[in-house]
């Protein structure tokens, strides 16, 4: 920087004082003398006035710029007082400047009055000016947001000049009286009053460029960004000054944790040096500047000359992160089920939405990945259900249709014919696989045949009958209705009739033809039937075949719905996984979801596909579904050195990350205004979308609070940040290889090629086994009990995010957690608690019981042996005394 | 509300002990020991929770687990019956077992809140104590 190095050891007033100032025209000029004209003394009176308030300017500038320094530095250089507002811009002309050194060319005995305007005037606008664009130089070299504007930015007018403070002065408060004789002193004492002032100013400028070139030397603060490669891998850490010994000046990132990174200034060899957060790593001390290089490869340590931005929810996160305290920590893996009515089910009934126990049976799940031997959590987000809805395309005929539901086939042409029952309709009947059909009969087709002839002259066509559902039900009374609607054509009513079979017995009716169901709807839109009743006779499976027996146009059938009237259930399941097995026994409520969880121990490892099988013995009262599967690993901590101990800092980085997203909420709240979305859905219903669109309400001005995995290739937004999944991705020209980070930015479009990304996020999409950490919830969001549904109590406005337990419905709504770094070990301590080894075979745990334990000798002692883990051992006994 | 605990505000947070004080429990019983009704505006803090064993009462038998995931005895805060699925808890196996009292439990949302002690064993009838705290800012 080529700014003023030193002053003269000159006495700072505090302040600056106003005097006879009035007010300098804004565009920098000032009373011009025109010494054709008769001699007026006010014309250098106001002269000399106006400098005197360009002198003010100057040192609302200094004041300026030296709060600026106070707030990113955090310490107080000296400034003057102010005597009254004024601008801190300094206007500028050039040509009203004399010279811009330390000359000022008074008047002296032998000059003319109009000397006092064309050079001692000029000389004082032009040091001023000097010593205002000095300061400014300093600041926009220094500061990314200066707050004090150049004058002569191109420093074409102005030259870049060591600055003093050595104009011949005194302060005298004088001023151009007419009423005084017409002599030197007259001009020359008011400007050295103002030769004076601008001594004074220079001197704090010359302590502020000296603070703005070597922050470190002073600095009680510093906000320090790591970048790597370009690209900012961590948000701006703050560290403080703690200690300073006049030569090594140590800043540490937060204070209150041993071994956490540290800047080092070295005051005798102008050096800085990093020490990183592990003791052993410890950079080479550099020449000193507000950017060095860091101790990895492409890293720098770059110090802001400015006040970041609040931090966002992930910049906590981090900082969490740095901590780990001691105890069982529950760990996520990658290998869950997020939705389980897919082909990673076997067993158990498809419903609509998710997999099902209606009754006791054997369902699997299998999941993909691999695990190595070890303690293992998996949880399963249950929904104990009286009612059953299955899917219309759930049934055993072969029949699909739009929206997963079932469409009965209309007019099949022959070639068409498939594993379906048919009937014949009009003409003279058909021919098909060697029978004879008759307008009204029934048959089954097969794809072994496909085709089929009209029997007589008159033609015949076929349509799809029925199709067949297989269900297993509790027990008891039950209702039957059918979402159904018309696809083609028109009509105004359908004939369907609706069987229970149970197995081995005959058709029971349960919808009758004989009353046909209207049709009132344009076509596609859902109708339903009353409820039908029904009594299943057992658990065991029956099938429901629904029959079309009358009705034009094409009947579809969206969904069957089977309801009781069951209340409460108990759930007594043995979970098989990784060859061990474990017990849920657990009463349920209707509709009230909740999570099963078992614990195991695997002792060898599983490669590839990882199953996990449920076998749901007792009781049949209250079908389950079965929504959501998770597998977590339970270990120790291994905590940081010397980190042991700061539990707490991990929760207070969590309710620092919760401030933080509360405030960029109602920073977006504001934004918005009337304007702002609604995120509940039909008046107060909440739905898992309700909550992805909460969320990005949440990332309007918190852009990395949610994780999102696998970004499509075009949907990169700008200011939200991504992390590489594979070997290396591309965007904006730079590669990026896996595990690096990048900014999404505007101007670089919305399109990366050559891998994946995810969004980082400071919170995840919950899963089973994330019950009971921080969620984070819309306030006012709640579980309504009476209708078994969520609801919202707010809308967007007041929907404050708020971190609270994760409760499961949470989870079936789609609500976030926060990640792992912000987690607390679930058990204090080192040890893992022999519960979570329940079988397999880890190390036994001797544990006794004994009683009595007082009385009178002899005295005779029963011992429980309650030991784990120890079946077939023997055992050594030591009374000692 | 201020972010000073003035005597106004101090008047709306209430301190309420969870004490269930040594009591037989059966093997598969579990006893509700609190039942917490959160009303809208009101927020509960778990602040502590505690279980022991104090003996065991029927000798000779090794337990076999209900539920493994919960160990011989647990308490548990919960929204819900299925016992598998607790807010927070705390689960004996051989020495008294305590939440990590770093990690509070906060709930907002209205509801039936439940602390309940449970014997997770079908063979072993239990001497328990449970103990606990909650802060509920109303």
């Amino acid at each position: 920087m080529n700014q003023l190095e030193s002053a003269l050891v000159i006495a700072l007033r505090d302040t600056i004082k106003w005097e006879s100032a009035v007010v300098a025209p804004e565009s920098g000029t000032l009373t011009p003398v025109v010494p054709s004209l008769p001699f007026d003394s006010v014309t250098y009176q106001e002269r000399d006035r106006q400098l005197a308030y360009r002198d003010l300017i100057l040192g609302a500038a200094v004041v300026e710029v030296s709060v600026q320094v106070g707030d990113v530095w955090n310490y107080s250089l000296p400034r003057p007082i102010l005597q009254g507002p004024a601008p801190f811009a300094l206007p500028f002309v050039g040509t009203e400047a004399g010279t811009f050194s330390s000359q000022i060319r008074h008047v002296t005995n032998v000059s003319i009055p109009y000397d006092a305007a064309r050079y001692a005037d000029a000389d004082l606008y032009g040091r001023d000016s000097l010593v205002y664009e000095v300061l400014a130089r300093a600041c926009a070299d220094t500061f990314v947001d200066p707050s004090i504007p150049q004058i002569d930015a191109t420093g074409t007018v102005i030259p870049s000049t060591s600055i003093w403070s050595l104009g011949q002065g005194a302060p005298l408060q004088a001023d151009i009286n007419a009423l005084l004789p017409l002599n030197r002193d007259l001009f020359k004492n008011p400007d050295r009053n103002l030769a004076d002032r601008d001594n004074q100013l220079a001197g704090y400028v010359a302590r502020l460029a000296q603070a703005l070139k070597n922050p470190f030397a002073s600095a009680l603060r510093l906000y320090v960004q790591i970048e790597a490669f370009g690209t900012v891998q961590r948000e701006p850490d703050v560290y403080a000054l703690i200690s300073d010994n006049g030569t090594r000046r140590v800043f540490q990132t937060e204070p209150a944790l041993p071994g956490a990174n540290q800047i080092i200034y070295n005051s005798m060899a102008n050096t800085l040096q990093w020490i990183r957060e592990r003791v052993d790593e410890v950079h080479v001390p550099q020449i000193y500047a507000m950017v060095i290089p860091g101790i990895e490869f492409g890293q720098y340590l770059e110090t802001l000359a400015e006040v970041p931005d609040h931090k966002d929810a992930q910049y906590w996160r981090g900082k969490a992160g740095i901590i780990q305290p001691e105890g069982i920590q529950v760990s996520d893996t990658d290998i869950y089920l997020t939705t389980t009515n897919n082909a990673a089910t076997d067993g158990g009934y498809t419903q609509y939405g998710s997999a099902s126990l209606t009754v006791p049976g054997l369902i699997t799940f299998t999941m993909s990945g691999s695990i190595p031997p070890g303690d293992y959590r998996v949880s399963v987000l249950g929904k104990p259900n009286s009612t059953v809805e299955i899917a219309g395309a759930q049934n055993i005929s072969d029949t699909s249709g739009t929206l997963g539901g079932a469409t009965f086939d209309i007019n099949v042409p022959s070639g068409s014919v498939a594993n379906k029952v048919y009937l014949v309709e009009h003409g003279n009947g058909i021919v098909y696989n060697g029978s004879v059909y008759l307008p009204g009969d029934v048959f089954n087709g097969t794809t072994a045949d496909a085709t089929y002839t009209q029997y007589g002259a008159v033609t015949s066509r076929i349509r799809q009958y029925s199709i067949n559902f297989l269900l297993a039900l509790p027990a008891g009374p039950w209702t039957c209705q059918i979402e159904y609607t018309n696809l083609s054509g028109s009509t105004d009513s359908f004939a369907i009739k609706g069987e229970y079979v149970a197995s081995g017995a005959s058709a029971v009716p349960v919808i009758q033809n004989i009353a046909p169901i209207p049709f009132t709807a344009t076509n596609g839109n859902i109708q339903i039937t009353l409820p039908a009743n029904m009594d299943v006779a057992n658990a065991a499976p029956f099938t429901f075949p629904i029959s079309w027996t009358g009705g034009d146009g094409q009947f579809h059938v969206r969904k069957l719905t089977f309801q009781s009237e069951a209340v409460a259930g108990r759930y007594a399941m043995t979970g098989t996984f990784a060859g061990s097995t474990a017990q849920v026994d657990v009463d349920g409520e209707d509709k009230i979801p909740g999570v099963l969880r078992w614990q195991y121990y695997a002792d060898g490892s599983v490669v590839g596909a990882v199953p996990f099988s449920i076998n749901y013995t007792a009781d049949a009262t209250l079908p389950i579904q079965l929504q959501q599967v998770q597998v977590q690993t339970l270990d120790n901590y291994v905590p940081t050195p010397l980190g042991q101990g700061f539990q707490g800092w991990r929760k207070e980085c969590l309710d620092r990350a919760e401030r933080s997203i509360q405030q960029g909420y109602a920073m977006a709240v504001d934004t918005y205004g009337t304007d702002l979305p609604t995120c509940r859905i039909n008046g107060t219903y909440w739905t898992p979308e309700a909550s992805e669109n909460w969320m990005s309400l949440v990332e309007v001005y918190n852009p990395r609070v949610r994780e999102v995995p696998s970004i499509a290739l075009d949907s990169i937004t700008d200011s939200f940040q991504y992390q590489v999944d594979t070997a290396s991705v591309v965007y904006d020209g730079t590669t990026y290889f896996e595990g690096q980070k990048f900014y999404g930015v505007e101007s670089a479009g919305t399109v990366y090629s050559g891998g994946t990304v995810h969004q980082v996020g400071a919170f995840r999409k919950s899963q089973p086994g994330h019950v009971g950490l921080p969620a984070l919830v819309p306030l006012g969001l709640y579980f309504d009990d009476a209708d078994k549904f969520v609801k919202a109590y707010y809308d967007s406005a007041r929907s404050t995010p708020t971190l609270m337990a994760c409760q499961p419905w949470m989870i079936e709504y789609g609500l976030y957690v926060a990640q792992e770094e912000f987690w607390m070990p679930e058990t204090l301590g080192l040890n893992l608690p022999s519960d979570i080894v329940p079988l397999g075979y880890p190390a036994p745990i001797a544990f006794f019981t004994g009683s009595p334990v007082v009385g009178e000798f002899p005295l005779n002692v029963s011992f429980t042996n309650l030991s784990t883990g120890a079946s077939g051992a023997t055992f050594h006994w030591d009374f000692g005394d | 509300m201020n972010g000073f605990v003035t005597t106004q505000r101090y008047a709306r947070v209430l301190d309420l002990p969870l004490s269930f004080s040594q009591t037989e429990l059966a093997a598969g019983k579990s006893i509700r020991i609190s039942r917490l009704r959160l009303e809208r505006f009101q927020r509960l803090e778990l602040r502590s929770l505690t279980v022991a064993v104090i003996a065991i009462l029927t000798p000779g038998v090794v337990p076999a687990f209900l539920n493994t995931a919960l160990s011989l005895c647990s308490v548990g805060l919960y929204r819900g019956t299925i016992i598998t699925g607790p807010l927070a808890y705390a689960a004996f196996t051989n020495t008294p077992s305590t939440i990590n009292p770093f990690s509070s439990c906060v709930v907002e949302t209205p509801g039936d809140y439940n602390v309940i002690v449970s014997n997770n064993t079908n063979n072993t009838d239990l001497s328990v104590i449970a103990t606990g705290s909650v802060k509920l800012y109303y």
